[in-house]
């Protein structure tokens, strides 16, 4: 085989156009402008079917038409996301790997609790358009008429109740939150512990449990079942207005959010190869705030907001910073 | 009840979306395909199809995706007749009749025999469906962890009947198996037994762990035989023999309702899955039979049990889905992502305003079980050959395949690993004679014993007259004891029946002796 | 080893065997309780450990097989509960043989690729079934390998790494 030279090469290069020949120059800049080149696999922490793969997928076609290559949706679910989030950290830094995933309380949660062999710091977020609130609810059944009764009846007897919640969760996390700001030992509830959002919502709607504290966006299509008692936000959540504010009760207690779910990469990849970083970060924006995915996803209650990645990270950052300041709550 | 304005309005989108009929076929093929491959479970054949699925419009979507269902709930049984490889945990008790009844040379009957069973099971859960998708809606919810503590125990209850030659290594296997069924982290948050591994996080995979253990016991041995089967006239595919398979379902009814009403009301609950539905009803089955000791041996009655309670499972599962937007199992996950990718959300509201869609779905299943009778026929005649190829084509091609099979449940080589290592605990039960259905149930059944058992304890503050305020764990206990003492009651008579059988016979003999002697 | 007028014997594999399952037992028994003696987590395995333990107690009698014991070679009816192990010596190293290549085949499909792994293993497999002629050998395994990748590339949604194909 022929061997090109420098100067050959960059001569052919200069007839083929701009592209390589910058290269040697610029090679950021025009790495990024013959980016991307392939196909581009979305990592997905969860199995098909939840938030997330839904909102990938949704979201897909028009953040396809703004990369200009087709999206690869790869599903890695297990170990409370610690499996998908390694794997995703493991592939070259060539923007060739997005992940789509519930930042929090996930990568957090890994962090603290799993010994996972990443950082919060390696991650950064694009954009966290879906937030998740911890809900406090019971069947619609029940007696129960508000929450500032379930602390009274708890603070006279913490066994009174059923408590339906997920272990070492940020839902599990404002439940003891709140026992301890009302002064009720946490320890004496009768707390009944689930591996997952889904079967908490369950137990809570057909009565299980007198009252479950569970990720409140999920009790959607159960709305009918279940009665609303206090929801864990600063303001009223749009996906749910009907339901009172925690600070409506009366009850002054720190929280931490529920689920900050949206896109993210490497951070290692804005760092080393910026320009590819910035038309992933241009890209999402934009099909963000394309009107047909904003109907398309609104329709599918699947949220598009563009909140930027200074807004996301810091929100990221700062949630991750309270769970890991009470992390001593979050161990059950 | 039925709504019969919703209903005739259901019949009126049955007709004018005649275009997406089309898809059943299709549907019912990649279901077959993908669930007979080892390792590949319904709820992969379905993520995989999942996004072929959102260029379709919203009901030819939901026949497609169905008929996948429908066909992954029948394709499981033909490894497991055939090769004594369960596609899924959902076909295990099937291989207990159904490759006993292959040994003997009648596969074409035992898949006659678990089609029909799985079609005509299949259609009765949702005609029922049809009739209680609202109310059972309601119940589901009303099932809490003592009643699924006692539903598991229940499968447990499978053990009992597997008879081992040694009942301390059967217990010790049994328990042995349920410890590994509750490695990883539990519904309390506690993470055990998994050497720092984050794959065991989530437990052992039970569909590798699955195929290792049965696999040292039957699929390496093949490697000193010519065919699967020994008998050379055994090797036949016959369409004649598959539909008297298929005719033979008929001659129990007993068998199939009861299997249905197990396997319905097990898929109805969220999060249980017709794994369990499959154990029970063949526990069931073959405790309550006359001829209980051919169980195992190739009684079709096993293979008829098992296999309704896996088609049922599909209605109930749906049930819940439809009725209350939460999915039974990982097939109705993927169904309801789907209704959601379509903009509809499944749940009260829905089956309220959109009953005549609900219907038109139903129909639209118990169509594709009719029409599955028809392409399963034919899938069984193909894949029936593997009986008639030479085993030094057939294991190899087996072994690769279960292998992937398994490495495509996490796309990692956790699975395949998993898959070796428990070959070689499968070869050191079989050699010691411990039996290895028993750590396979209890792989099955321990996480839900110990969730369950966790959560009864956890609700009733450890109080046991807690089920005295739970009418249906009491109920489902009550119906266990009475089986099993109606059981030990029959067992008792049958034994002195055969008592007398024997004497009979003895009397005969010395009599004929004595007449002999004459001569 | 006399006992009672018998002559018995140790069955050592089975003593192993045993031995095994116990110590894996006893570790896993351990482990849970040195992440938290809580209810919440013990209140299952515990007693289903020590259950365990206690039946591994009641084998060992049986682990002392009687020496004169005659080997019963009948040809019993297939049973899938209580499958058996063949005896003759040339299927037991077939077995074996082809429960090593299923390890080594495992370990090996990310080292060598896939394809490669396959292949080996299927032409493995084919020897230790009896198939002597090298091209059906070459030819079906090669068969083999290129429609397993190409067949479960299309199945599943996760890449595998291969050398060639």
């Amino acid at each position: 085989m022929k061997q090109f030279t420098r100067r050959e090469a960059l001569k052919l290069t200069a007839a083929g156009g701009l592209v390589a020949g910058g290269s040697l120059a610029m090679p950021g800049i025009v790495r990024a402008a013959s980016y991307p080149t392939r196909p581009i696999n979305v990592i997905v922490p969860f199995a098909t079917g939840g938030y997330n793969d839904r909102l990938s997928r949704a979201f897909a076609p028009y953040l396809e038409k703004e990369l200009g290559q087709p999206l690869v949706i790869i599903n890695k679910p297990g170990a409370g996301t610690q499996l998908g989030h390694t794997y995703a950290l493991q592939q070259p830094n060539d923007g060739y790997t997005i992940l789509c995933t519930s930042a929090s309380p996930y990568i957090p949660l890994t962090v603290l609790l799993q010994q996972a062999p990443y950082k919060n710091e390696d991650f950064w977020m694009i954009n966290l358009p879906s937030r998740d609130y911890t809900l406090a609810a019971t069947s619609s059944d029940s007696s129960i008429k508000d929450f500032k009764q379930v602390i009274d009846m708890l603070k006279k007897d913490p066994s009174s109740l059923s408590i339906g919640v997920q272990p070492a969760s940020a839902d599990y996390a404002n439940m003891v939150l709140t026992m301890q700001a009302v002064g009720i030992d946490p320890t004496k509830l009768r707390v009944v512990t689930y591996d997952g959002g889904g079967p908490a919502r369950n137990a809570t709607a057909g009565a299980q449990v007198d009252v479950g504290f569970v990720g409140g966006e999920g009790f959607i299509p159960l709305k009918t079942k279940i009665k609303p008692l206090a929801i864990y936000a600063a303001e009223t959540v749009s996906w749910f207005p009907e339901a009172p504010l925690i600070s409506a009760s009366g009850i002054k207690t720190d929280m931490v959010e529920g689920s900050q779910r949206g896109w993210a990469v490497s951070a290692k990849l804005k760092a080393e190869a910026p320009d590819v970083y910035k038309t992933i970060e241009n890209a999402v924006s934009k099909a963000s705030q394309d009107p047909k995915a904003v109907e398309a996803l609104k329709l599918q209650d699947l949220a598009t907001t563009w909140y930027g990645p200074e807004a996301s990270n810091k929100a990221f950052l700062d949630n991750a910073a309270k769970m890991a300041r009470y992390v001593d709550l979050l161990k059950s | 009840m039925i709504d019969f304005p919703a209903f005739y309005d259901a019949l009126g989108i049955m007709a004018t979306s005649a275009g997406s009929w089309g898809w059943i076929v299709p549907g019912l093929i990649v279901g077959l395909v993908f669930s007979a491959v080892p390792g590949v479970s319904i709820t992969m054949a379905m993520a995989i199809v999942l996004p072929m699925s959102l260029y379709m419009d919203f009901f030819s979507a939901i026949v497609f995706l169905t008929s996948v269902y429908t066909g992954a709930g029948f394709g499981g049984s033909v490894p497991a007749i055939l090769m004594n490889i369960p596609g899924s945990p959902s076909s295990y008790a099937t291989t207990f009749d159904g490759y006993a009844m292959s040994k003997k040379g009648q596969h074409n009957e035992a898949l006659g025999y678990a089609l029909f069973a799985s079609t005509i099971c299949g259609i009765l859960g949702y005609v029922l469906l049809l009739f209680v998708v609202e109310p059972l809606a309601g119940i589901v919810l009303k099932i809490g962890p003592v009643e699924m503590f006692a539903v598991a125990i229940w499968g447990m209850l499978l053990l009992g009947s597997l008879g081992s030659k040694y009942v301390t290594r059967g217990l010790l296997a049994a328990a042995f198996g349920v410890l590994l069924g509750t490695v990883g982290m539990n519904t309390a948050g506690f993470i055990r037994g998994t050497m720092g591994l984050p794959v065991l996080l989530d437990g052992i995979s039970p569909i590798p762990a699955m195929i290792g253990l049965l696999a040292a016991g039957q699929l390496l041995t093949l490697a000193g035989k010519d065919y699967i089967l020994d008998a050379e006239e055994a090797r036949s595919v016959s369409v004649k023999k598959i539909l008297a398979g298929c005719w033979g379902t008929m001659k129990y009814p007993g068998v199939l309702i009861r299997g249905s009403i197990i396997g319905i009301i097990i898929g109805a609950v969220p999060g249980v899955g017709s794994s369990v539905g499959n154990l029970i009803a063949y526990a069931e089955t073959k405790r309550t039979s006359k001829d209980s000791a051919s169980f195992g041996k190739g009684n079709p009655k096993g293979v008829i049990a098992a296999e309704s309670a896996v088609a049922s499972a599909e209605g109930g599962s749906m049930a819940t889905m439809l009725a209350l937007g939460i999915p039974g199992g990982g097939a109705t996950a993927i169904l309801l992502a789907a209704f959601m990718m379509h903009n509809i959300v499944p749940g009260p509201s829905f089956i309220e305003t959109q009953k005549p869609m609900v219907y038109a779905i139903i129909l639209n299943n118990i169509v594709q079980a009719i029409v599955l009778l028809v392409v399963g026929i034919g899938f069984i005649y193909v894949a029936s050959n593997v009986v008639k190829v030479r085993t030094r084509y057939i294991l190899p091609a087996i072994l690769v395949i279960a292998t992937l099979g398994t490495y495509a449940v996490d796309g990692s080589p956790s699975g395949p690993i998993t898959l070796f290592i428990f070959s070689l605990i499968g070869f050191a039960l079989v050699r010691y004679e411990y039996p290895v259905a028993a750590v396979v149930v209890g792989i099955l059944l321990g996480r839900m014993l110990e969730t369950e058992f966790l959560r009864s304890y956890q609700l009733s503050a450890g109080n046991p007259l807690y089920i005295l305020q739970r009418p249906g764990a009491m109920a489902i206990v009550g119906i266990m004891l009475l089986s099993l003492a109606m059981t030990a009651w029959g067992k008792r008579k049958q034994a002195k029946q055969e008592a007398e059988e024997e004497a009979a016979m003895q009397a005969l003999h010395r009599e004929e002796l004595a007449t002999a002697g004459k001569h | 080893m006399r006992f009672r007028g018998n002559e018995y014997r140790v069955d050592g594999g089975h003593v192993l065997f045993v031995s095994l399952i116990a110590a894996a037992i006893i570790w896993y028994l351990f482990d849970a309780r040195g992440v938290s003696t809580s209810i919440n987590n013990l209140l299952l395995i515990q007693p289903v450990a020590i259950f365990a333990l206690a039946m591994v107690v009641l084998i060992i009698p049986q682990l002392f097989v009687r020496a004169d014991k005659v080997v019963e070679e009948k040809e019993e009816e297939y049973d899938p509960l209580a499958p058996k192990l063949p005896t003759d010596r040339v299927q037991v190293i077939k077995m074996l043989t082809l429960g090593a290549a299923l390890g080594v085949f495992v370990f090996a499909l990310n080292v060598i690729g896939f394809d490669i792994a396959i292949f080996l293993f299927a032409a493995a497999t084919m020897l230790v079934c009896g198939e002597r002629r090298p091209l059906h050998i070459i030819a079906f395994s090669a068969a083999v390998a290129v429609v397993a990748i190409y067949g479960f590339r299309a199945l599943m949604p996760y890449p595998m790494f291969t050398a060639i194909l």
